[in-house]
């Protein structure tokens, strides 16, 4: 019998460790926001990302008024910084939105803990992409422009080109994520307002939580809603950094006029997504105390998803470099000679197959899956891989085209990266805030995955998770202070 | 090659460089690409003018502002759909090549080869058979728009 417990304690590891009851994690997760001292580390953190944040102010400010010339993009390489960053960023957010919608669906338990946290990071990532095509545009100000609306100038959005798609997925995306973040903070937000003690916050969260008592028929809805967003953010996943890369593939540049861009670019993103939910994660539960909830288990799930989706990544430089080949095309043949080992740039490339490629190996030992230093570590160096990879397909493409004569090398300004380490500062401004003000792990989703919860059903497995939830949180209406005002 | 404004390169605020500039042509400001119209400007103007006398617009009416100071009159500009005109009967002559054409770019302004009568005796001389690859450089622009009068 303990043998038979061992081997379903291995089969399905525990997603909460610990013993803990529904009041308890509650507590746990609320009393982060609520009643414990801001400890001294998220200050200093804090103040270190609103600084770097700053950089990005004054860039922002500063190409407003000049112009995008201090950026060091120019002909032939017309893109350069500006869209390594976006697709960089846009690819981040794809692990969010994959952790709330696709496992969800398919109702793996272990999303429950990191939801929350990585559909803040997609929201923040989205935020930051944003900012890129949009200056790009070189008079933000009139960046509407690019929606179709009726308009004396005589002016239509041009349907066939791809940045015109991209408008279209990227705000939708944006859309989406932003109402599937909130919808599902509404109930956590209510456990919040009902604990508040300061008058603000419970002004603040009642406002937010509009009007949420938990009743059954709260209930119904917010299933259904949460089912529906999450039906709809699935195509999301696929579809955008698929638009994304029809960017490069519907162009005819060699190094970009490949099929095999949307899966590998969709592969990309959630592997970098994936790199930087752990990167979030690790400091988090080591700090924060999330042990029991963010487990061993989770990061190691994680890493076997980014070793998954790094090799299909790996899969994808193998087919560039097969297809330069096969197509038996001059220029084909030429792009990969410069981009491996002919072209000025070829370390950027070497430099890509380590830290994509080679560096993430080690997750095949289940040492290194289960070390949350290595974990971090490896993540940080497929971050910096996954940057890497868009700056060869950008740079070293368009560096080298069609006409011999408009060759050019291409050399950031100090712009460039003022902008780009900005957007980081913002990016992680924007999580301290939100890992203050807000519950970063789903409550009431993780007292589903307590045992509690599955003592009404007797038996497993055959109601699903949805099914838990209005239980877990009705049973615990009783601990919470307050919750039956309003 | 300026092709793009990325920076605001004009000097709007100087009183004396507002009587340097065409008033017919709007100067690019900042955040715009720079590209031939084809001197719209002009090209207006004939439209207007044929308009008022019900017709359609003559071969060689037009005239771009680069074709009137071409000493060499290398450039030529008209009607593509009318298979009279000067540009048509340039376009069909077999010298007329278009940049990058192999791309199926299918760039308006196309351009004629280089001849070269060459000296046998001088030792840059090619047989005449790889003539073709000296191409470059002619800068014959030939090019439409199709300008018939709207009503
Ligand atoms: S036709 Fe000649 S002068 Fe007119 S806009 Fe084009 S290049 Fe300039």
């Amino acid at each position: 019998m303990q043998e038979v417990k061992k081997i379903q304690k291995n089969l399905h590891p525990p997603m909460v460790e610990g013993d803990h009851s529904f009041a308890s994690v509650t507590d746990i997760i609320s009393d982060r926001t609520l009643k414990k001292r801001t400890p001294y580390g998220w200050f200093i953190g804090f103040a270190l990302a609103f600084m770097v944040a700053q950089s990005l102010l004054f860039t922002v400010v500063y190409l407003v008024i000049t112009g995008i010339g201090i950026w060091g993009n120019n002909q032939p390489v017309g893109w350069a910084f500006d869209i390594i960053n976006f697709v960089w960023w846009i690819g981040i957010g794809h692990a969010g939105t994959l952790i709330s919608a696709i496992l969800l669906l398919m109702n793996q338990k272990w999303r429950t803990s990191i939801n929350r946290f990585a559909e803040a990071m997609t929201l923040f990532a989205v935020a930051c992409a944003g900012l890129f095509p949009l200056l790009h545009t070189g008079r933000p100000w009139l960046a509407y422009w690019l929606f179709p609306y009726p308009n004396t100038m005589g002016m239509w959005p041009q349907f066939r080109s791809p940045l015109m798609w991209d408008v279209f997925a990227v705000s939708t995306y944006a859309t989406v994520s932003l109402l599937f973040w909130y919808v599902g903070l509404i109930p956590d937000i209510a456990t919040l307002r009902d604990r508040a003690k300061n008058k603000y916050f419970k002004t603040v969260y009642g406002l937010l939580s509009m009007g949420w008592r938990g009743s059954a028929k709260h209930w119904h809805r917010y299933e259904i809603a949460y089912l529906l967003l999450a039906g709809i953010s699935t195509p999301l996943v696929l579809s955008v950094h698929s638009i994304v890369s029809f960017d490069f593939s519907v162009a005819q540049l060699p190094g970009w006029h490949a099929t095999i861009f949307p899966p590998y670019f969709v592969a990309g993103a959630i592997f970098a997504g994936f790199a930087m939910v752990l990167i979030l994660c690790i400091p988090l539960r080591h700090w924060y105390g999330m042990e029991d909830f963010i487990t061993k288990t989770h990061l190691i799930f994680m890493g076997k998803v980014m070793l998954a989706t790094g090799l299909i990544v790996v899969y994808g430089y193998a087919m560039e470099g097969f297809f330069g080949w096969y197509s038996a095309n001059e220029f084909e043949v030429f792009m990969i000679y410069n981009r491996v080992w002919g072209g000025p740039y070829w370390w950027f490339y070497w430099l890509l197959i380590l830290c994509n490629g080679l560096s993430i190996q080690l997750l095949w030992f289940k040492r290194f899956r289960e070390s949350e230093f290595w974990l971090f570590f490896i993540s940080i160096i497929v971050s910096i891989g996954m940057w890497l990879e868009r700056f060869v397909i950008i740079v070293t493409s368009l560096h080298r085209d069609f006409l011999p004569s408009s060759w050019a090398m291409y050399s950031p300004t100090v712009f460039d990266w003022s902008m780009f380490i900005g957007t980081i500062g913002f990016f992680f401004t924007l999580l301290f805030l939100f890992v203050r003000f807000l519950p970063v792990i789903s409550i009431f989703e993780v007292r589903t995955l307590l045992p509690d919860a599955q003592v009404n059903h007797g038996h497993h497995g055959a109601h699903g998770e949805l099914n838990d939830r209005p239980n877990a949180f009705n049973e615990s209406i009783n601990d919470a202070q307050g919750a039956e005002e309003k | 090659m300026r092709r793009f404004n990325f920076l605001l390169y004009q000097d709007w605020d100087t009183p004396q460089y507002k009587l340097m500039r065409n008033p017919e042509v709007s100067v690019r400001s900042r955040g715009v690409m720079e590209k031939c119209t084809y001197c719209t400007q002009r090209i207006a103007i004939a439209r207007i003018e044929a308009e008022k006398d019900q017709r359609n617009i003559k071969d060689g009416e037009i005239v771009t502002a680069c074709q009137s100071v071409c000493p060499a009159d290398a450039i030529v500009f008209g009607d593509l759909n009318d298979p009279n005109s000067q540009v048509s009967k340039l376009k069909k002559d077999h010298r007329n090549y278009a940049l990058l054409n192999e791309l199926n770019t299918q760039p308006r302004t196309t351009y004629l080869a280089n001849l070269k009568n060459q000296n046998r005796e001088m030792p840059d001389y090619v047989a005449p058979k790889t003539i073709e690859s000296n191409r470059e450089e002619s800068k014959d622009s030939n090019q439409g728009e199709p300008s018939e009068p709207k009503h």
